[in-house]
């Protein structure tokens, strides 16, 4: 099909032009003629061999003198006396030094100035550089990049090395940012390294978006961190500190306000399992312009307007998800489960707005796949559809951290998911994953804030109960005078962790399920023989599902002269690596709340007799709970326990009654049966 | 007049704007972004058409605008392709397969080797989703290198089961680099994609063409395809089209239906598949290319002249700055350049000269640079042992374990893409700061090479390490008291890809290594305390890697009634991956181990032995032996478990499922004292 247009570009900007084999240019369009395109330089070519035209703001000289490089003596001096106080860490970081500044006229600039020494080959990687932008917005000048050698000649960086690309990203994800990367040369261990670097933003999204962050601290010691923001005096900052951050110190200069903070001699940061997100645990200065949520809200809900419109289409789908509903509810889970499973997740952005709060949910429709802004919105205007106030909301997921929404209104996100509102009660749902039954949603959700804009509000997410985080394991088992024991074991899931197994089976084939289980039983007692299996179902989510399956053990308790010493079969030993050190420093942060439990019974042969069980054990504290017991009737022994942990959260003060309770918890459960003719 | 003019070239347009609507995209400065078409520019302003509107923007307010690739058809029936019909129509479906997550309906790869021996690679494949976990088909990668090749996507849609048909969209496409934080090294790219609407019963079609230069030592020409994979496949062809003066070299497996013609200029030889089962998912599976049928081609060559000229070409890297000639001096032995190389020349983590370039930089560069990729800094290495004085080193091609066995009667480079060095018959790779002089990692075991340089073109073989050579060596020394406390003490010796792995903990601070090691001890008894420990020094890859560790357990033993009850700590073994009765592939265990402990435990003298378990023993493909002794108040257990290879044919899998049961069965045995 051919257009026609006629096109007149009066630019002052540069335009570069790229086609479709990949070629690029750049050059003013004069006019068009027919289907094609008429250039200033380059001719006419046709519209359908272009792939894109861009406007690239043109490149002027860094702003700012760099004209604080520290003298070369004075930095191998400094990390000379660093290295006698860290001398084992693997490097040190002399100097971080980043600076935002806010122009009157709304574009930013931002600087950063590192100096780190190496002291092993994994800090070598300081020597990689890799700076991200936006070709359409802003640019990347390098200020200095040089490598000094302990005996004080410098490498320098040739700057011709310094490459433009658009670097490989994960598979769903598509955006056009580029990056500068380079490699300061000659590093060896024992160097020290040094680059700056100026980014300059000319055309931001939103004036009113400078939300200038710092975390102080690193994996590696810090000898000074240094962080300024230099803002129009007629600007109020909004500033949030937290965790140790020291004070500002506020100064003047010209029209200008700069706000410093600075830590020296900042400790390495160690890892634990189970910790927090850092930025949770170190000292952090937050800031904005902006004083309260209105201007997100008011733009973000603007946004929502054209994004969650209820089209044709979109009606007719609803009719055709719901068909067999018998309650609103039911009508929910369906049309729950059509988004998770119908629209692939993929990540295109574009703009700020498509970043931000995602595509319109027809386009995501039309399309078939979508990130979770556009499967929220999605999944929000389905739900509108059948008559619920649901709203995509924005979160920070609890596995990376806290941002402190309540206290500043910084529009940092990395996810989002709907809420729903209800005159009962509010909700929540998450159509990123494909495998959550309703009305169960993401673990990493739980137990944080989310930022609702249509509602002008800031809502806690609570962490959900255990049960809604279950894995329930019944068995029938008897056992005969041989030892060989005929089971039969059931096991019944929800939230997370059945949306987890449910994935594992639907990327499983269905031939392959015998096997999977022939695998795990065959681990429970080598030469076991599975005798029947069934799964849930991987597709309907409606469906709890479960795993069930019938098979036999040959000799499985040890005879020990006349007894007998055996398990609860499939009473695996609990394991808590979150447990395992003497000491922590740091809270225990698991995803979300969970439950175990067993049912097991276990019929003995008749000439058997009942030698030693272990005892019954109730513990409880106030962020889990325990109970086991075992008892006899009629040559059948009946185990039943339950552990429930009810929070995400175990602060650090509480660890070594933490620590004890589930020590208990393991040690009992690698306790046997003994049985004695 | 003017203006009305442009007013009715305006309502023209309109008009002859028709279905289908294009997917232009346009961007604006404030972050909104508009899906469309554009209209008309003029006088700085744009006029856009969305589904609902005609937008008018400034021209300043726009970032970009992105054009939709315009298409003739939006149905099937539009492509009048009666194949695509009726692949669509009666092409294979979940019934036909209800085990298969996608299947391969159709896929033809056509070489055409022109005169000049440069040549082009056309691809045209049609998958099917059958069910909701195959969708990711719909998400392609293809890889290229961009100083030499060209890459051409030709056609890429989905068709829906109702017959729509959905384009890629150029905003999901992306040409990316992947090695973008090397840029020393950034030639290799790849073409990245999603394609719309992926649903179960839907078509994935997608063609595409690589245009290569020359054949030459640099640029080298081998074919190899499979035909068969972890989906099943319906049909399959290779056609390669090859000028009558040039001859080729071709291996095909059996299964596959061969052909050969000729037109007038060219020998047309083709390659076909029908229906082929998909491969099972198992334990330790072969590299692909051993589990399934191939075809392997190449320019008819000589494995001399092929390393000969090789070695002609790397001969212009072998002069060296002084620096460099001296450095190697300086060092003087092969272990010492071995870990001047391995420690302070970073390792970039480019393992193959086909990620980048067939000639590796020279070794000036990168002994300056201090970084490299693995081939620049073998071949830095096997050039400082030249200039070091050691003559006899030999520097060979190789392939690691998943590019599975080579074809020796098919003489191309292109089956041998990295470097190892030999020296006195030792296989010596500096594959980063971890893996000591001597070490190989399991994907360089048990692999054929081309040794470049010699008279005699020789393949030569690298074999596995010996089982001692990946050993690890456990003792225990344990006290076990009445009351079911228990102290131990362990000292572990560590070789070959064991060491390597815990050499990895070099990268943990002091704190972090102790949990790493509490973690370790909690594994065997949650309520484990680490009293004290020692490492062998990590940093160190001439030491040889050990650690002690000295903890204890509170009531480790059961007391029930008279009885101490206990299991062997730290003997965990499963039998999980011999689970199945009959295997289908055969085992790959990458190389030949040795695991082998040792645990003395001294029980109190109140106490004897009411039972022990018996010594278990099995000896085949995997070999385990179990002992248990007695001598005063002490126990002592001894087991071994050694491979005698590193891989085994699929029916000795019996044998090895007996072993591992035999092995497992063991550590699930009790032992049992009584007070006396």
């Amino acid at each position: 099909m051919i257009k026609i247009l006629i096109l007149s570009f009066l630019l002052s900007i540069n335009q570069k032009v790229t086609l479709k084999d990949g070629t690029s240019f750049e050059d003013k369009i004069l006019q068009t003629k027919n289907s094609t395109i008429v250039f200033d330089k380059n001719g006419s070519i046709q519209k359908s061999l272009i792939d894109e035209i861009k406007t690239i703001p043109k490149v002027t000289a860094p702003k700012i003198e760099f004209s604080d490089t520290i003298p070369i003596k004075e930095i191998i001096k400094i990390s000379n006396e660093a290295v006698k106080k860290y001398g084992s860490a693997k490097g040190i970081i002399i100097l971080d030094n980043g600076t935002n500044i806010l122009n009157p006229d709304g574009t930013q600039i931002n600087k950063f100035h590192f100096i780190g020494k190496i002291l092993s080959p994994e800090t070598r990687s300081w020597a990689d550089i890799r700076l991200s932008f936006d070709e359409t917005r802003g640019s990347i000048k390098v200020l200095l990049a040089r490598t000094i050698h302990p005996d004080g000649s410098v490498s320098w960086l040739d700057y011709s090395k310094i490459k433009t690309i658009l670097p490989a990203q994960g598979m769903a994800f598509f955006n056009k940012y580029k990056n500068i990367v380079f490699n300061l040369p000659d590093v060896s261990v024992g160097d020290i390294v040094e680059c700056a670097y100026e980014s300059e933003l000319l055309k931001p999204y939103d004036s009113k978006q400078f939300e200038p962050c710092t975390f102080f601290g690193s994996g590696e010691p810090v000898i000074d961190e240094i962080f300024t923001v230099i803002l129009p005096d007629t600007i109020k900052l909004n500033i949030y500190t937290r965790n140790g951050a020291p004070e500002a110190k506020i100064t003047k200069e010209g029209s200008n306000k700069i706000y410093t903070w600075e830590m020296k001699n900042i400790p390495p940061r160690t890892e634990e399992t189970y910790m927090p997100g850092s930025i949770s645990l170190v000292p952090g200065v937050f800031c904005t312009i902006l004083h309260s949520w209105d201007y997100w809200f008011d733009k973000e809900s603007n946004w929502y307007k054209e994004r969650l419109e209820i089209t044709p289409e979109i009606k007719e789908l609803i009719t055709k998800v719901v068909s067999d509903a018998k309650t609103k509810e039911d009508s929910t889970a369906m049309i729950y489960h059509w988004v998770q499973t119908n629209i692939r997740y993929i990540s295109i952005k574009g703009g700020l707005a498509s970043g931000a709060s995602g595509h319109p949910a027809t386009a995501t429709l039309k399309a078939g796949y979508g990130d979770c802004t556009d499967k929220a919105n999605l999944l929000a205007t389905m739900l509108r559809g059948i008559g619920l106030n649901a709203y995509p909301v924005t979160v920070y997921t609890n596995d990376n951290g806290r941002i402190p929404y309540r206290e500043i209104p910084i529009l940092w996100g990395n996810h989002q998911i709907v809420e729903v509102r209800t005159p009962k009660d509010t909700f929540w749902l998450d159509p990123v994953s494909e495998t959550y039954r309703y009305p169960y949603f993401g673990a990493s959700d739980h137990g944080i804030l989310c930022i609702n804009a249509s509602c002008r509000s800031l809502d806690s997410i609570p962490v959900p109960p255990p049960e809604d985080n279950a894995r329930n394991y019944t068995l029938t088992a008897e056992i005969d005078t041989n030892g060989n024991v005929m089971l039969e074991s059931y096991k019944k899931y929800t939230g997370a962790t059945e949306a987890g197994l449910r994935e594992y089976y639907k990327y499983t084939k269905e031939d392959d399920y015998k096997d999977r289980f022939q695998e795990m039983i065959n681990a429970e007692s080598p030469g076991a023989e599975l005798i029947s299996y069934e799964v849930g179902s991987t597709k309907d989510l409606m469906k709890q599902f479960y795993l069930q399956w019938k098979y036999k053990m040959t000799n499985y308790p040890t005879c020990v002269g006349n007894l007998w010493v055996l398990k609860v079969p499939e009473f695996n030993k609990y394991e808590f690596p979150e447990v395992a050190s003497a000491t922590r420093k740091y809270n225990i942060e698991y995803s979300t709340s969970s439950e175990v439990s067993h049912h097991s019974e276990i019929k003995i042969p008749s000439i058997y007799k009942i030698n030693w069980l272990p005892p019954a054990l109730k513990i409880k504290n106030k962020y889990a709970s325990y109970t086991a017991e075992y008892t006899v009737k009629d040559n059948k022994i009946t185990f039943i326990d339950k552990l429930c942990k009810y929070e995400r959260i175990i602060p650090v003060k509480d660890y070594q009654m933490y620590k004890s309770f589930l020590i208990k918890v393991a040690n009992y459960s690698k306790l046997p049966m003994i049985i004695q003719k | 007049m003017k203006n009305k003019i442009l007013f009715c070239l305006g309502i023209i347009f309109s008009f002859l704007l028709t279905n289908p609507v294009s997917a232009d995209i346009v961007y604006l400065l404030k972050g909104d972004e508009y899906e469309g078409e554009l209209q008309q520019i003029k006088q700085d302003t744009i006029w856009f058409k969305t589904n609902k509107t005609i937008e008018k923007f400034s021209v300043e307010s726009i970032v970009r605008i992105e054009f939709e690739e315009l298409h003739s058809a939006y149905k099937v029936t539009d492509l009048k392709d009666r194949f695509i019909d009726s692949l669509w129509k009666k092409g294979a479906d979940s019934k036909t397969y209800p085990n298969a997550l996608n299947i391969t309906l159709y896929e033809k790869i056509r070489f055409l080797i022109n005169k000049d021996s440069s040549w082009t690679e056309s691809h045209r494949k049609i998958e099917k989703v059958l069910q909701p976990g195959g969708r990711w088909i719909a998400t392609k990668t293809f890889g290229y290198l961009k100083n030499s090749d060209k890459l051409d996507i030709k056609t890429a849609r989905t068709i829906q089961p109702d017959g729509r048909i959905e384009w890629l969209k150029q905003n999901a496409k992306k040409d990316e680099s992947i090695y973008s934080p090397f840029p020393m090294y950034d030639n290799l790219h790849q073409i990245r994609m999603a394609l719309p609407e992926a649903k179960v019963g839907g078509m994935i079609e997608v063609s595409y063409e690589y245009t290569f230069p020359k054949v030459s030592l640099i640029h080298p020409l081998l074919i190899e395809e499979y035909f068969r994979s972890y989906e099943p496949i319906e049909y399959k062809e290779v056609e390669i089209v090859c000028p009558k003066n040039i001859s080729l070299e071709i291996y095909c497996d059996k299964g596959i239906s061969t052909d050969t013609t000729t037109d007038k200029n060219n020998n047309i030889y083709r390659f076909s598949i029908r229906k082929t089962e998909e491969i099972k998912a198992e334990y330790l599976l072969p590299a692909l290319p051993d589990m399934s049928p191939r075809v392997m081609v190449a320019l008819k060559g000589d494995w001399s002249q092929i390393s000969n000229q090789y070695y002609n070409l790397l001969s212009e890297k072998f002069v060296c700055s002084k620096e460099l000639t001296d450095k190697a001096l300086e060092l003087k032995t092969p272990q010492n350049i071995y870990n001047f190389i391995a420690k302070q020349i970073k390792a970039i983590p480019i393992t193959a000269l086909n990620q980048y370039s067939w000639l590796p930089n020279s070794p000036d560069s990168i002994f300056k640079y201090k970084a490299g990729s693995l081939p620049d800094r073998v071949f830095l290495f096997y050039t400082m042992l030249k200039k070091a004085g050691f003559e006899n080193t030999q520097l060979v091609l190789i392939s690691e374990l998943s590019s599975g066995k080579r074809k020796s009667s098919i003489h191309s480079i292109g089956q041998f893409p990295e470097f190892i060095v030999c020296l006195n018959n030792q296989w010596l790779l500096p594959y980063n700061e971890i893996v000591a002089f001597g070490e190989l990692p399991n994907e360089y075991q048990n692999r054929t090479g081309l040794l470049i340089g010699s008279n005699k073109a020789e393949i030569v073989e690298i074999p596995s390490l010996k089982p001692e050579e990946e050993a690890t060596q456990k003792n225990m020394s344990i006290k076990l008291e009445s009351n079911g406390n228990m102290t131990v003490k362990e000292i572990v010796k560590l070789f070959g890809n064991s060491a390597q792995n815990f050499r990895g903990y070099k990268s943990l601070k002091p704190d972090e290594l102790k949990k790493a090691l509490e973690a370790r001890i909690t594994r065997i008894y949650q309520g484990a305390e680490l009293i004290n420990y020692k490492t062998s020094d990590l940093e160190n890859i001439s030491e040889p890697v050990s650690y002690e560790l000295n903890y204890k357990f509170s009531e480790y033993a059961l007391n029930a009634g008279n009885n101490l009850i206990f299991k062997l700590p730290g003997i965990v073994y499963s039998a999980a991956e011999v689970g199945k009765n009959t295997r289908e592939s055969d085992i790959s265990f990458g190389r030949r181990i040795l695991e082998a402990t040792q645990i003395e435990i001294e029980y109190p003298s109140t106490y004897s032995i009411y039972y022990l378990p018996q010594n278990y023993s099995y000896s085949g493909v995997a070999n385990y032996e179990a002992k248990f002794t007695t001598k005063s108040n002490k126990i002592i257990f001894s087991d071994k478990y050694w491979l005698s290879s590193s891989e085994a044919a699929q029916s000795q899998y019996p044998e090895y499922k007996k072993c591992i049961e035999t092995k497992t069965k063991l550590s699930q045995e009790w032992i049992a004292l009584r007070k006396k």
